[in-house]
């Protein structure tokens, strides 16, 4: 029950981070759903393993980033078609303002699925808040690549986003 | 990173930030208790099917001639790596989910060579004991063949037969995947650690 209670607070506080770490590695919608599932089953699994040397954030990312890279990998072989819109669901009508916000959101997460997966791993992270410090460790890189590779990542947002 | 270069990145992490519909937590649980469920299923088959694999084993050694006890012999063998794949399997994929980028990677990889190798000796075992089955049944026709069990050779050889059969389609499917799999991993590889750049920048380009 503990453990149940435990990844219902989890889920409620960093389940969008998960949601968001799919959403950048996969634009199809049931596919990304399956990634997700896939993601939340390896956090259940995974937590009792938590020792608590590394921010529970840390843990998380930690564990949605290996199996995006899983999936990633397995769709690789896979012959696809063309990729397909986001269809971010959307029920009532949003006031301007929300709708400009998620156009944007919409914007920057294909501008991120771009990117190379060298670049994609650190900007990902980033964008979550997490430091360069924090980044290397999870990828298991200096913190000086981890800078280099935001810095050539940024160049190419940039050109992705067209600004 | 330098403060204005952390303000840019910032004002980015705002926007990819932006407030999700809420998760329905329950659902969400509910999926993954039957995945869970769906899951132990697939290891319990796995692990039967090493078990079924080690009896046959057994039972074909104990018949007495030598072209049985060859093919129990790696029935036994098949048996016992495919129960331990099944375990490590299952136990490495919780690893891999906690290692670091790089040694995640590593292990996916180890997996999947692991999973062609299970697949390639099983399918030699099974097209083996196919053709070996077929043989001793028009070698030896007479109907009473020697046996613990009192059958005709051919009532208990189909039995074994349908069973390398599927054994046959299984690791067939399972190569193609691993393969697939492999194939995905190394094509990614290069991308996900690039050679890296002389060292002595400092990363900010300001």
């Amino acid at each position: 029950m503990a453990r149940e209670e435990a990844f219902q607070t989890l889920l409620g506080e960093h389940g969008p981070m998960l949601a968001r770490i799919a959403a950048s590695y996969e634009a199809d919608p049931a596919k990304r759903q399956e990634l997700q599932q896939d993601i939340l089953a390896a956090v259940w699994r995974s937590l009792p393993s938590f020792r608590g040397d590394a921010s529970i954030r840390t843990f998380l990312a930690r564990i949605a980033h290996n199996r995006a890279i899983s999936h990633v990998a397995r769709a690789a072989a896979e012959p696809r078609m063309a990729e397909l819109d986001e269809a971010i669901p959307c029920g009532q009508p949003s006031p301007f303002d929300e709708i400009e916000r998620n156009d944007q959101q919409r914007r920057l997460m294909a501008a991120v699925r771009t990117l190379p997966l060298s670049a994609r791993e650190p900007v990902v992270l980033t964008l979550e808040g997490f430091t360069p410090r924090e980044i290397a460790a999870m990828l298991g890189l200096t913190a000086n690549s981890v800078s280099i590779r935001l810095t050539r990542a940024k160049e190419m947002l940039r050109a992705a986003l067209g600004s | 990173m330098d403060i204005d270069e952390g303000q840019k990145w910032s004002a980015l992490a705002t926007i990819w930030q932006t407030p999700a519909d809420a998760i329905d937590v329950a659902h969400v649980q509910r999926q993954l208790h039957r995945r869970a469920r769906n899951a132990a299923i697939l290891f319990a088959v796995d692990l039967a099917q090493g078990i079924v694999q080690i009896l046959l084993g057994l039972f074909l050694l104990y018949r007495g001639d030598w072209p049985s006890r060859l093919v129990g012999i790696s029935l036994l063998l098949f048996g016992g790596f495919a129960i331990g794949l099944a375990l490590w399997t299952r136990f490495a994929m919780d690893r891999a989910s906690l290692a670091n980028a790089d040694g995640a990677f590593r292990v996916s990889i180890r997996q999947a060579e692991a999973g062609i190798r299970w697949a390639i000796s099983g399918y030699c075992v099974a097209a083996t004991g196919i053709v070996l089955l077929l043989v001793l049944g028009y070698a030896h026709a007479d109907p009473a063949y020697r046996s613990l069990v009192p059958l005709p050779y051919w009532e208990k050889a189909v039995f074994a037969i349908a069973y390398l059969g599927l054994l046959l389609w299984r690791c067939t499917r399972l190569l193609r995947e691993n393969r697939r799999y492999l194939r995905g991993l190394h094509a990614i590889e290069d991308d996900l650690f690039p050679p890296e750049p002389a060292m002595g920048l400092s990363g900010a380009d300001g």
